[in-house]
């Protein structure tokens, strides 16, 4: 049974917000031409979970996703809000990918009591335009971000989790 | 006074030496294997996930002074015998843990087999045995802080259909979630009205609510918090980290009366090897 882990956790920190998924979404669409987006739903049934914990190392802890996907686009583009866990609590991510690659990555709300830099552009933009290799792995290295080791690798399985949920998302 | 008397008293002063030493390292073995065993874990913390697991121990939570908060507030989930219950920030469901930092339960509806949980900052959506579909906050557009959770008949402008759903209150302001886009709708002129039956909320048995008080005091202290303050000495109050710096001192204090007493016994050794020459 999918338990949600997110609930079995330590308490007590406050969340940051830093934008919100309106706002992400009105940025990605400023390097599109007029994107019309619309929500979709995905179900992670047993085929993509067992998918998504052989990226996380554990269920993906929703029965249920809703992306967006442009649909006046000549090549689609979706939209993504998932959470993972730094250490103690779940960070709150949106990814944006087009062609199989990460266009956009922000963090939208972080509520761990450290590892908050990841939050920061010079780092996010390491992700752009970044795919999966062959093995499933990213194909550029991302460095990392002293002290916050749990979040970069949080940030890193999340992108991986996207660009498979989008090839998914595609396909159906 | 004779070099007899002068010898003894020497041998004396070396006996005192040695025995302080001796029974210096007796005294702070304890803190010393503390150390180390707590040291290890905590160099293994993330492997071991000690910041996922808690203390159980209830005398140990009880000398940290955890207290369950007397107020809960429980739900009868309709037409099955399960309880969801709130006890301070945490949201229970009979044993399981659902939510924890959560702000004040409003209402749980059961509708179509999805059961909604409606906290003032939050909408999780649960199956009947509780896995969790999804979960809605301000991020995700979710109208805060939520007053109201109740069903509701959304009418479509554009097709004319109605489209039986849920809808939140907000202060002032209902909002209808609209399915298919799954964006809340503002709707004007509404007032919203809880259709949480009265004899849903319930009040536990003295049995089953000392067994709430429980889980809850069982998800309070993480392993990794026990374990940095025995090896800090922070679990006990005041002088803990008082007594730890004491026994930092009292290490470096048997590290140079240990080396003393071997460079001591280096240099006799050398000097009666010289005299057997």
């Amino acid at each position: 049974m999918t338990v949600c882990i997110f609930a079995l956790l330590p308490f007590g920190l406050i969340a940051k917000s830093y934008l919100s998924q309106d706002s992400f979404v009105s940025l990605t669409s400023q390097s599109l031409e007029n994107p019309v987006w619309k929500t979709k739903t995905l179900w992670l049934d047993k085929s993509i979970q067992a998918e998504l914990k052989n990226i996380l190392s554990h269920p993906y802890p929703k029965l249920r996703l809703r992306y967006k996907i442009s649909t006046n686009q000549p090549i689609e583009s979706t939209i993504w809000f998932l959470d993972e866990i730094g250490k103690e609590r779940p960070i709150s991510f949106a990814i944006s990918i087009k062609e199989n690659q990460i266009q956009l990555i922000r963090v939208l709300e972080f509520r761990e009591s450290r590892g908050y830099e990841i939050h920061m552009h010079a780092f996010t933009e390491q992700f752009n335009q970044v795919s999966v290799s062959g093995a499933g792995r990213l194909n550029q290295s991302i460095d990392g971000i002293t002290g916050a080791t749990m979040s970069v690798n949080a940030m890193k399985k999340i992108a991986r989790v996207a660009l498979f949920l989008h090839t998914i998302a595609l396909s159906k | 006074m004779n070099a007899y008397h002068i010898k003894q008293k020497e041998r004396r002063r070396k006996n005192l030496f040695r025995m302080l030493h001796r029974r210096t390292g007796f005294a702070i073995v304890i803190f010393l294997v503390n150390l180390a065993i707590t040291g290890i874990l905590l160099n293994h913390s993330e492997e071991l996930e000690l910041h996922q697991r808690f203390v159980k121990s209830e005398w140990i939570l009880k000398w940290y002074g955890f207290k369950p908060p007397q107020d809960t507030i429980c739900f009868k989930v309709q037409s099955t015998n399960q309880n969801v219950c709130q006890i301070g920030k945490m949201i229970f469901r009979e044993n399981q843990l659902l939510l924890t930092n959560t702000s004040p339960i409003i209402s749980l509806l059961k509708v179509e087999g999805l059961i909604y949980l409606a906290t003032s900052e939050e909408l999780n959506i649960y199956t009947e045995s509780f896995e969790l579909v999804e979960s809605l906050n301000r991020n995700s557009s979710l109208p805060t802080p939520v007053e109201t959770l109740s069903l509701y008949t959304l009418a479509m402008r554009d097709s004319g259909s109605k489209q039986e759903t849920i809808a939140v209150s907000t202060s002032n302001k209902v909002w209808a979630l609209e399915q298919n886009e799954f964006r809340w709708i503002e709707q004007p002129n509404t007032v919203l009205f809880p259709n949480q039956a009265k004899n849903d909320l319930i009040e536990l048995p003295p049995n089953q609510l000392v067994g709430l008080q429980t889980r809850y005091l069982e998800n309070q202290l993480t392993q990794l918090k026990f374990i940095q303050d025995l090896h800090s000495g922070s679990i006990i109050a005041g002088a803990g980290k008082w007594i730890i710096d004491l026994v930092g001192i009292l290490v470096i204090a048997l590290a140079i009366t240990g080396f003393l007493a071997w460079q001591r016994r280096n240099r006799k050794n050398r000097l009666d090897a010289v005299d057997n020459t």
